[in-house]
C-alpha cells in the first residue's frame, strides 16, 4: 500500500518534470525523415504532383499515395497508416468543415496539414481548432514552407500523442489514489487539484476555490505557522522535497489529519514556480497512534508492576521477559538489563509456596488468566507479599504468544489483614470470657430482684444482708465492664503498631 | 419413693436465692445445698439411699469441682440411674447445653436466675412429673 503511494507521488514528479520540458529543441533535431509515408488528398491532379514534387525535394524517397476523393481517403485511412496527410479542401464528393472534421477523426495520430486555393484566415484557425496540425496557402506555396509545416507537424503530433498518454495515465492514477493531489502555481497563486478534495474532505465543486488563499485558510490555525513556516524556508533554501504532518479542515468544519508530501519546482534562476503535492488522509492511524500512545502512558505510569513476557519456542510454560515498566522496577529494584529474558519465577525464593506457584503452572499449561498471592523477592532480598494476576495474549490465529503479569505488593493488606484477624481473635476472646463473667453478678442481681417482686420470704437471709448483696453486685459488674474497655483498648492499641 | 433436692452453687446469694426459690414453688420444702461439685459427690457417695431419687439444681462453672467433672464421675456411680440433673447455669453459651444433652441424668437446662415460674415448668418435666402430680 505504502508502495503504491510512493509510487503515484514519484509519478506525479516525473509527470512535472515532463510537462516543463517539452519544448526541449535537441528533440527536434533527432528527427529522421527516413522513408516517410505520406497521403495527398486531392482531386487537382497538378497541385498533388506540385505537393509530390515539393516533397521529394527534400525527403528521402518518401512513400506517396493520392487520393482523389473523400471516399477513397476513407479507406485508405481504414487500411494504412501514415506519417502526414495533406488534405484538400474542396473535394468531389465533400468539402469545407465536414470533410476536415472526418479527416481529422480517421487520421487519429497523423498530422493533418490542409491545403487551400484560396487565403481564408478565419476558416483556417477555425480549422485547427478541429484538430488539423497546419494551414497553407497552396499559391504561396514553398518547398521550405512545406517542409517545416510538415516537420513540425509531425514533431508536434509526436509529443501531443506522448503527452496525452502521460495526461491519460496521470488522470486515471488520480482517480485511482485516495490522495489529495494538488498543484499550485506559486506565480499566479492558483491551485488545483484531483477529486480527493471532494472525496476526503467532503466539499461540493462549488465550494471549492482555485486559490491559495482559500487553500490556505483550511490549515489547522495550530499548524499554520508551522506549514507556512517550513513551505518559507524550503522556497527559501531550494530544497524540492517536502513533507509535512498538519490537519486540514473538512467541509463539515471537522478536521482530518494530513500527511502531505510535495514537490517544489524551480525555474532556472532558482525562482519557485510550481508546486505539487499528494495529500494522504492520516486521521484514523493517526487517531490510533494518539490512543496506543495513551494506552503505553497507562503502562508506563501505572502505580503496579506490569511485566510482559513472551512465549519462546512454543512453549506456553517457557516465556521470557521482555518487557517492565517503571514501576515494576522501582518495585524489585532490578534494573531493566537484569530482568529482561529472564521469567517470572525469578523473583520467588524459599518462602514462596508451591501451591500458589502451582496454580500458576497450570494457569500456563491452560492458556488461563489467573491471580495469585506469593512471597517474592526484591533484588536485595527483602520479602514481600505480590498480588499477582496474569493474563495471556493471542495472535490473530488464537497462539498465546505473550503474557501480561501486573504484580503489586499488597504486604500492608497482608499484614494488616493478619493484625486484624489477630485483634479479631483477641477481642472475640474478650467478649467471650467478660460475657461469662458479667453473667454470674448479673444473674445474682435479677434474682434479687425478682424476690422482691414475687415477694419470697427469705428466712436465712436478712434485709440489710440482700442491701448488701445486690451493692457487691453492682460493683462487681462496674469493675468487669471497666475491664472490658481496658482490655479492648488495649487490643486496638496493639493492632495500630 | 421420694424426690429429694440438691442445689449446686459456689455463689452463695445464688444458693439462698433458690432456696427459697425452690420452696415458694413447692418444686421442694427441703432442699440442700452444695458449694461444688465435690461437696455433692461425696454426700451422694455416703448418704444416697436406695429408695430416694435426687434432682440436682447443678450449676457448671465452680471451684473445686465443676459441673461436668461432676457429671462424668457419677456416670460409673450405682445410683446414676435415680439423678435427675437440671443445669443451671449464668453461661449463655449455646454449646454448654449441647455438651449437656450428652450426659443421660440431664433433663433440662435453665439460665440463672431460677423464678418461680422456671420452677413450675421444672415439674413438668418428663420423668419427674410423677412426683408433682
Amino acid at each position: 500500500m505504502v508502495l503504491k503511494e510512493e509510487y503515484i507521488f514519484i509519478f506525479v514528479i516525473i509527470k512535472a518534470y515532463l510537462t516543463i520540458n517539452i519544448h526541449t529543441p535537441k528533440e527536434l533535431e533527432m528527427i529522421s525523415f527516413k522513408e516517410l509515408e505520406l497521403l495527398i488528398i486531392e482531386d487537382n491532379l497538378g497541385d498533388a504532383i506540385l505537393v509530390q514534387e515539393y516533397l521529394n525535394d527534400f525527403l528521402n524517397e518518401p512513400k506517396i499515395s493520392i487520393s482523389e476523393t473523400s471516399t477513397e481517403a476513407q479507406q485508405k485511412l481504414t487500411n494504412e497508416t501514415f506519417d502526414a496527410i495533406f488534405l484538400d479542401l474542396t473535394l468531389p464528393d465533400k468539402s469545407g468543415e465536414d470533410l476536415v472534421k472526418e479527416i481529422v477523426s480517421l487520421a487519429h495520430f497523423t498530422p493533418v496539414i490542409v491545403l487551400t486555393g484560396y487565403s481564408n484566415q478565419a476558416f483556417g484557425i477555425k480549422a485547427l481548432s478541429w484538430g488539423i496540425s497546419d494551414y497553407l496557402v497552396k499559391d504561396e506555396l514553398t518547398a521550405n514552407q512545406l517542409n517545416k509545416s510538415l516537420t513540425y507537424s509531425i514533431e508536434r503530433k509526436r509529443i501531443e500523442k506522448k503527452l496525452l498518454f502521460s495526461n491519460e495515465r496521470y488522470e486515471i492514477l488520480a482517480k485511482a489514489t485516495s490522495d489529495t493531489i494538488w498543484d499550485w502555481n506559486v506565480i499566479k497563486k492558483t491551485v488545483t487539484s484531483n477529486q480527493g478534495i471532494t472525496r476526503v474532505f467532503g466539499y461540493t465543486e462549488a465550494d471549492i476555490e482555485l486559490t491559495e488563499k482559500w487553500w490556505r485558510s483550511k490549515i489547522h490555525p495550530d499548524d499554520y505557522k508551522k506549514v507556512i513556516g517550513t513551505l518559507t524556508e524550503n522556497i527559501a533554501t531550494a530544497t524540492s522535497l517536502l513533507q509535512l504532518e498538519y490537519r486540514f479542515k473538512c467541509a463539515d468544519g471537522s478536521y482530518k489529519y494530513v500527511l502531505d508530501r510535495a514537490f517544489l519546482i524551480m525555474d532556472m534562476h532558482k525562482k519557485p514556480v510550481r508546486m505539487i503535492g499528494a495529500m494522504q488522509d492520516i486521521t484514523t492511524k493517526k487517531i490510533e497512534e494518539e490512543r496506543l500512545r495513551l494506552l503505553e502512558s497507562v503502562i508506563t505510569n501505572a502505580t503496579d508492576g506490569i511485566v510482559i513476557t513472551q512465549v519462546v519456542d512454543n512453549n506456553i510454560n517457557n516465556s521470557s521477559i521482555v518487557y517492565v515498566n517503571e514501576a515494576f522496577i522501582k518495585l524489585t529494584g532490578y534494573a531493566n538489563q537484569e530482568i529482561l529474558g529472564k521469567t517470572l519465577q525469578y523473583l520467588n525464593g524459599p518462602k514462596t509456596t508451591d501451591e500458589e506457584l502451582l496454580k500458576l503452572k497450570n494457569a500456563f499449561i491452560k492458556g488461563e488468566s489467573c491471580t495469585i498471592e506469593i512471597v517474592n523477592y526484591k533484588k536485595n532480598g527483602q520479602e514481600f507479599w505480590a498480588n499477582i494476576s496474569v493474563a495471556p495474549v493471542a495472535d490473530s490465529k488464537g497462539n498465546i504468544t505473550h503474557w501480561i503479569a501486573i504484580q503489586r505488593d499488597v504486604s500492608d493488606k497482608r499484614n494488616y489483614l493478619l493484625a486484624i484477624e489477630e485483634q479479631n481473635k483477641k477481642l472475640k476472646e474478650i467478649a467471650w470470657i467478660q460475657s461469662h463473667v458479667v453473667r454470674a453478678p448479673l444473674a445474682r442481681i435479677m434474682g434479687l430482684a425478682n424476690m422482691l417482686i414475687e415477694q419470697v420470704p427469705i428466712e436465712e437471709i436478712k434485709n440489710d444482708e440482700l442491701v448488701e448483696s445486690i451493692s457487691t453486685s453492682a460493683e462487681e459488674l462496674d469493675k468487669i465492664i471497666r475491664e472490658i474497655v481496658y482490655k479492648t483498648e488495649n487490643v486496638q492499641n496493639q493492632t495500630k503498631l | 419413693m421420694s424426690l429429694q433436692l440438691l442445689i449446686v452453687d459456689d455463689d452463695t446469694t445464688i444458693k439462698i436465692l433458690h432456696k427459697a426459690i425452690v420452696i415458694r414453688s413447692n418444686l421442694s420444702l427441703t432442699p440442700l445445698t452444695f458449694s461444688d461439685g465435690k461437696e455433692v459427690l461425696d454426700y451422694l457417695n455416703e448418704s444416697a439411699k436406695e429408695e430416694d431419687n435426687y434432682l440436682i439444681l447443678l450449676d457448671i462453672n465452680m471451684p473445686v469441682m465443676s459441673g461436668w467433672e461432676f457429671l462424668k464421675e457419677i456416670q460409673t456411680a450405682t445410683y446414676a440411674n435415680r439423678l435427675y440433673v437440671i443445669m443451671v447455669t449464668s453461661s449463655v453459651d449455646s454449646g454448654d447445653k449441647v455438651k449437656s444433652e450428652t450426659f443421660p441424668q440431664v433433663i433440662g437446662y435453665f439460665e440463672k436466675p431460677l423464678r418461680v415460674d422456671s420452677c413450675n415448668n421444672i415439674k413438668l418435666i418428663p420423668g419427674i412429673e410423677k412426683y408433682y402430680s
